[in-house]
């Protein structure tokens, strides 16, 4: 019996639940629809702050752009106790271990917001310290650029959580990890990226198409006794 | 010169006490040494006495000047502070220098580079930018110091205050015309106006953009752009093509504010050394059609290194970014190539591109493997086969590539020879006339010095029919393209060969073992001249790839006769120490220009001369 | 007096470090030098500790401040590869000197200056850390930045800038005593409330008391100081911003005196005025960010919300005339990059007043509140020597009682012409420096309101090519303007050869920059002198025999910011 499912712990993880999308019934469909409204409205944050994107952080939970209005403000420091983290500020390669546990100790389901250019990639840190993005190692499900994003962009941010529990989508692996230990700078190899547009463009070629990118330019005829005078 | 003798006796008849003797009509001498020299006389040779001594008088009804006579203030020409040498003061430093010697040279040596256009080290004096204005003492006007040789005692002033106003206003008179073209202009990151502009004009603009002349705009020239309007009329493009390459292609037609310079016709350009005209052009009217648009020349890092198309050895600066060559540039080397350097080698750098590189070891039976252990296959069968063994080495390697080969085939006692295509026959034929060279290997006369050519290569080829040869190493793919060898290669039980690009010959081996290409490693080439110049690493080899010397040394390594160096500087100390004309050679004493080994061949007068 | 960007009046190479140096260690000196006013002496590297000694003891010299300690690597520019530098401050005579020695590459070992200046202990480990010099005599010679799986020194020239090395699992054990069996481990940090995220402390407790503990940074290593050897001096702006990011106009400013000290230029006058009012305005900020999260730590909510209401009014500030609210990059070497809004007086104004009300409100919320009271008196008291020794500056320092602060004795961007006080302490605990942060919010509101009333017209920026962009439509209107910016943007400022240290008042304390031109468009070092770096270094001793609740009250008032700290 659906109802009964929610004891044997079946409909507590929106990813195991068909919802609407597959053959629950009327019961079970409402249940699911009432429970992820209950999630989406009252997300309990874990800050996993560390730079200056921590500040923006902290002023979307004051105030000014108090983020109580979505029901978030309950911080909770322990990531047991909380079902989004939010990774503000740059994540260096000595803390890459301590985030990944932080993140494994949370309990499903749990959502990952990389808050910030230095989580989602680096940002203009591109050195032997700083992990090239938190998806090296941790699954995320929104980024947010900006150095650091405004408030308001983090609150957008909130809401595009919101809409992936309110959908069950849930990220489940660290979506750079081809790129561990990946080179901040100094040789960023483009040969194999290059390869790739060149075979683009004589494919392109075959079928008659120009190349990606390339205005056609006209080329006016050169005269050479038509030059005029300013 | 008897003005000269004149003017050096004068002082002494003069007398102590300059008030009281007053030649008649004659003007104190305090103010004598006011009056500039009278007009005439050519600016460009000074006489070696006394600076600012004017020739003759011009007559008239100006009372003879008595700059006839020397003022006496003047001391009496110097006789020079070290004989064959002229001693000359620029910005306050002493400098000695050959006579002959011009101001802007006498400059550079010192490390001080007086803002110029139209000069050009390689090339004849013009003298028509006026951009190299000087001022030196007791010459009232600013001279240029392109043309104006240096002589004993001149006191030179290049950032007077009348010196800096001309560099001023000539860059201004330049800019006039320019277009606003900068963000469109290859040439920005090595543009001889931006750069002067900001040590020498850093002044207002003047000009609005409608009042500018305008001319032609990228007119394709072939392996050439040119735009008419970023031209500052240096005519250094039409002194290369009259004095080093003889084709004359440029002039300028029209006058005055609409003087520009074209080729008749609009021709493109079709001699072998296009690339030299965006070189020497100091603006962006003359830009490389290659190069066009594909990267900023700020990005690109320079690593000094050799082209490696032909026996000449010209120097070239291979600029790279990010593990892909841009382009090649030649590097000045007044011994090999001046400033120059022709198409082909320019080419060169597309052969680098990773596309067609051999990146992994590989067996003919079972596809890619790891480099060691392709190497363990080889030395397993060269342990096997002892004395039974022929190597042919490649004038593409390096010196240090052809040592370590020669090491090999020493340890084993096998055959060794190079001249596959007999490429030493041609090394010194020049081919053009200027600088490509028929051999177009580099190294051949590095096969030749470390003795490769002893076994000769027919009877390498007869010892592979007769199966005498039971494993053939290869440092490069030429013997497999011989028609003439197919035959005895098909006899041969195992080759294998270090290969660069990914060629169809390459089937015939059992074994191809990834080879890094010049631009890749470190190390020697040597020139037709028996000059031994450096090449330096710029990109990393694809994948595996790997120097030709590092998988000989691993082979030695496992035939339990190790080669005793751990990089490319100390594969080329074991060589210097066991040749005897290498003797005292090594990567420092080599240089940014390399060393001539005694005995070079031809006498190597580079163009331009 | 000299001030942080001109040259004192006194030759320095008559200065009495330079004469008392000579005349202890005679040939062992191996030059002196006052680029720009910075008195520079180089020592032999068998005179180093003898030379700090008598630099610090010396009655004349009494150079009681540690400041910084640095290692450089000129590759193959100089015969000896590396260098070590020591920056030292006399608060009694006001004179700053540097001191420094050269090491082979062969074999760059230098004596500890621990025993002379405790602050001398973290940076130690720091030119370990990123160079390879060691230190003979040094307690604990161990990698402090970068993690413990990091193999090389990567601040060496040779070094490729983003060569990474991974970390599998956090360094388990910090503690170097094996602690009583009796006693618990606690692990704190980083990720722990009170932490801010990147601090870790593992302590050992006896109860309730901290019986022994060990510190660990490193958790924002962001490689600044690489990042400035190959970023043009525009560049490194942004990068200054993060350094600490709730007062980050500050060290914008910072690095641009540094700069132009270094170039021997000066920004217009406006922009100085400028400059000062919207530091001072950072320096309430990040004063408020400090008590804010102190409080919040310790369980109180409320000033919280109220200090980041008042935050917000000076964000909206900055947004009017950069753009920015947070990380600002507004100056530009030379001076600023555009011109403050029309309506920038009025605003001041009318925040002037609303900080002064919000201060008022935390006043009376906080300073005689009992619990407020009874968990910040006498807890987490630092000697003055201790202070000194340490090398902490700003607030902390005033609160111990040593009354140096940069603006009144090195006077800078006009600080001269305005009237303010300077807060001290007495006992050097939490109390005083929540004091003292209190009242120099209070006093940077009299220096705000000064130089609105002084504020002079002119332009923002100087008017020399080299140094500032030409105006956007003579960029697209004449080539000469469009060559300067292109030159500018893809070489930007190319400083003479030389070396400069260029220090202010930030809101911690003493900032400084000690930049090495080699004449090219990169400077060859840059070192952040940080002051949260020596302030931070006090905290285990601080700690020790506290409770754990006295631990993360004292953290909190220290205002340790991690973009400072690890750089």
């Amino acid at each position: 019996m659906a109802l009964l499912d929610i004891f044997r712990g079946k409909l507590l993880d929106p990813t195991l639940y068909p919802g609407v999308h597959a053959r629950g019934d009327v019961i079970t469909t409402t249940v699911d629809a009432v429970v992820k409204w209950g999630r989406k409205s009252s997300i309990w944050p874990m800050p996993f702050g560390t730079a200056c994107c921590a500040i923006e952080f902290m002023a979307m939970t004051a105030s000014h752009y108090d983020i109580a209005r979505f029901g978030a403000e309950v911080l909770r420091f322990s990531p047991r106790q909380a079902d989004l983290m939010f990774v503000a500020g740059t994540i260096v390669d000595k803390e890459g271990p301590i985030l990944r546990t932080i993140y494994d100790q949370m309990p499903e389901p749990k959502w990952v917001i990389s808050m910030g250019v230095c989580a989602s990639s680096g940002g203009f840190y591109r050195s032997y310290h700083v992990m090239q993005g938190i998806d090296e190692i941790v699954p995320v499900d929104v980024y947010v650029p900006g150095c650091p994003p405004a408030p308001e962009s983090l609150i957008a941010a909130v809401m595009k959580i919101q809409e992936r529990i309110k959908n069950g989508e849930q990220a489940k692996r660290p979506q750079g990890e081809h790129r561990v230990g990946a080179p901040g700078d100094g040789f960023i190899d483009r040969r194999a990226r290059r390869a790739a547009w060149a075979k683009d463009d004589t494919d392109r070629a075959q079928q008659g198409l120009p190349p990606r990118g390339v205005l056609q330019l006209r080329v006016l005829p050169t005269e050479p006794d038509h030059e005029h005078h300013g | 010169m008897s003005d000269e003798k004149k003017a050096g006796e004068a002082p002494k008849a003069a007398p102590a006490d300059p008030t009281k003797a007053t030649p008649p009509g004659a003007q104190p001498p305090a103010k004598a040494a006011e009056i500039p020299p009278a007009g005439g006389g050519p600016p460009v040779q000074q006489p070696a006495g006394a600076p600012g001594s004017a020739p003759k008088s011009q007559g008239g009804a100006v009372p003879e000047p008595p700059a006839a006579k020397p003022p006496a203030a003047a001391p009496p020409a110097p006789a020079p502070a070290k004989p064959g040498v002229v001693t000359a003061t620029i910005d306050g430093k002493t400098v000695e220098v050959a006579p002959g010697t011009t101001v802007i040279q006498a400059a550079l040596q010192m490390g001080k580079e007086i803002p110029h256009f139209c000069w050009h080290p390689d090339l004849p004096v013009d003298g028509n930018c006026r951009m190299c204005l000087v001022e030196i003492e007791k010459m009232g006007k600013l001279q240029i110091a392109c043309n104006t040789q240096l002589t004993e005692g001149m006191v030179v002033h290049t950032e007077s205050e009348k010196a800096a106003q001309a560099h001023r206003t000539t860059l201004e008179f330049l800019l006039v015309n320019h277009p606003i073209d900068c963000p469109v202009c290859d040439q920005a990151g090595e543009c001889y106006l931006q750069d002067q502009y900001m040590e020498h004009g850093l002044h207002d603009s003047k000009i609005e953009p409608e009042e500018k002349v305008r001319k032609r705009k990228v007119v394709d020239l072939g392996p050439i752009m040119l735009d008419a309007e970023r031209c500052v009329l240096c005519s250094r493009c039409i002194r290369f093509e009259r004095f080093v390459t003889g084709t004359d292609s440029f002039e300028f037609k029209n006058r005055g504010d609409h003087t520009q310079i074209a080729t008749f016709e609009d021709r493109p350009i079709t001699h072998n050394y296009a690339g030299n005209l965006a070189d020497v052009c100091p603006v962006g009217a003359l830009l490389s059609h290659d190069f066009r648009f594909k990267m900023r020349v700020w990005f690109l890092e320079s690593a000094d290194s050799v082209c490696p198309g032909c026996s000449t050895g010209c120097n070239v600066f291979v600029d790279h970014r990010d593990g892909e060559v841009h382009r090649l540039r030649p590097r000045r080397n007044v011994e090999v190539n001046k400033s120059w350097m022709c198409d082909v080698g320019r080419k060169e750098y597309k052969e680098i591109a990773i596309d067609r590189r051999v990146g992994a070891a590989r067996k003919r039976d079972g596809g890619a493997v790891p480099l060691s252990q392709a190497l363990d296959e080889v030395a397993t069968r060269l342990a096997a086969a002892r004395a039974a063994t022929a190597f042919v080495a490649s004038p593409q390697s390096t010196n240090e590539d052809l040592y370590a080969f020669r090491a090999l085939a020493d340890s084993l006692g096998g055959m060794i020879d190079f001249r596959v295509g007999s490429p030493e026959r041609n090394l010194r034929t020049l081919e053009d006339g200027i600088l490509l060279r028929a051999d177009r290997n580099p190294n051949t006369q590095g096969c030749l010095d470390l003795g490769l050519g002893r076994s000769g290569l027919d009877a390498i080829l007869a010892g592979c029919s007769s199966g005498k040869v039971q494993a053939l190493i290869l440092q490069g793919p030429e013997l497999l393209r011989l028609p003439e060898a197919a035959a005895a290669l098909s006899s041969v039980p195992f080759i294998a060969v270090m290969a660069t690009h990914e060629v169809p010959e390459l089937e015939r081996a059992q074994v191809v073992l990834p080879a890094a290409m010049w631009a890749e490693v470190e190390g020697t080439f040597t020139n037709y001249q028996r000059r031994v110049q450096r090449i330096r690493r710029a990109v990393p080899a694809p994948g595996d790839a790997a120097p030709r010397w590092e998988m000989a040394a691993g082979l030695l390594e496992r035939l339990h006769a190790p080669l005793g160096a751990a990089s490319a500087r100390e594969v080329f100390a074991l060589l210097a120490q066991s040749l005897k004309d290498h003797a005292g050679l090594n990567y420092k004493a080599l240089g940014a220009t390399g060393r001539a080994l005694p005995g070079n061949g031809a006498s190597a007068a580079a163009p331009g001369a | 007096m000299a001030s942080a960007t001109e040259a004192p009046p006194v030759a320095g190479l008559d200065s009495p470090a330079a004469r008392l140096l000579r005349e202890q260690l005679g040939d062992r000196v191996k030059g002196v030098d006052d680029f720009r006013g910075d008195l520079a002496i180089t020592v032999a590297r068998e005179a180093w500790v003898e030379a700090a000694t008598l630099l610090r003891n010396h009655p004349d010299l009494d150079f009681k401040l540690f400041l910084d300690l640095c290692g450089v690597d000129y590759l193959e520019e100089r015969e000896d590869r590396y260098e070590t530098v020591l920056h030292a401050y006399s608060v009694s005579k006001k004179h700053h000197v540097r001191l420094k020695t050269t090491l082979p590459e062969r074999d760059p070992r230098l004596d500890t200056l621990t025993a002379v200046y405790k602050g001398a202990n973290w940076f130690e480990r720091e030119a370990w850390d990123l160079y390879g010099i060691k230190f003979d005599g040094h307690p604990n010679l161990t990698r402090i930045l970068t993690h413990d799986a990091f193999v090389g020194h990567p601040m060496r020239k040779d070094y490729p800038v983003g060569k990474r090395h991974v970390l599998k699992s956090a360094k388990e054990w910090l503690l170097t005593r094996t602690p009583d069996p009796e006693h618990t481990v606690v692990n704190i940090g980083p990720s722990h409330p009170a932490m801010h995220g990147t601090f870790r402390v593992q302590a050992v407790l006896d109860g309730e008391t901290i019986a022994d503990c060990e510190a660990e940074i490193g958790y924002m290593h962001r490689n600044f100081e690489k990042m400035a050897e190959v970023r043009t001096y525009w560049q490194i702006i942004p990068y200054t911003d993060r350094l600490n990011y709730c007062s980050s106009f500050m060290n914008g400013h910072g690095w641009t005196l540094a700069v132009e000290k270094l170039l021997g230029i000066s920004s217009p006058p406006r922009a100085h005025a400028v400059m000062v009012i919207l530091s001072e305005f950072s320096r309430i900020m990040d004063h408020f960010v400090c008590i804010g999260t102190n409080i919040v730590d310790l369980g109180a909510i409320t000033p919280f919300f109220y200090l980041f209401r008042v935050r917000e009014e000076i964000y909206e500030l900055l947004e009017a005339c950069c753009g920015a609210r947070l990380t600002v990059s507004y100056v530009r070497i030379g001076g600023l990059a555009n011109d403050v809004p029309a309506d920038f007086t009025d605003r001041c104004r009318a925040l002037i007043k609303s900080v002064a009300k919000y201060t008022d409100e935390c006043d009376r919320l906080l300073t005689r509140n009992a619990i407020f009271a009874n968990r910040f008196k006498d807890v987490g008291a630092l000697s003055a020597d201790d202070a000194l020794s340490y090398g902490w500056v700003g607030p902390c320092l005033r609160g111990s009682g040593v009354a140096y602060d940069i603006r009144k004795d090195h006077p800078y961007s006009g600080y001269e012409q305005y009237d303010f006080d300077v807060p001290v302490g007495t006992v050097g605990d939490c109390y005083d420096r929540y004091l003292v942060r209190l009242e120099e919010i209070r006093q940077s509101l009299r220096i705000i309101e000064q130089a609105l009333a002084k504020l002079p017209d002119g332009p923002v920026i100087v008017d020399d090519k080299r140094v500032a962009l030409p105006p956007k439509e003579e960029v697209y209107s004449n080539i000469e303007a469009l060559m300067n910016h292109f030159k500018l943007v893809y070489e930007g400022i190319l400083a003479p050869p030389g070396e400069v240290y260029g220090y202010t008042e930030a809101a911690n304390g003493e900032l400084g920059y000690y930049i090495v031109s080699d004449g090219k468009k990169y400077p060859w070092r840059v070192k952040v002198r940080p002051p949260c770096f020596n302030i931070y270094q006090a905290f285990p001793q601080m700690i020790k025999g506290g409770s754990l609740a006295d631990a993360v009250a004292i953290i909190g008032g220290l205002n340790i910011i991690a973009g400072e700290l690890d750089r």
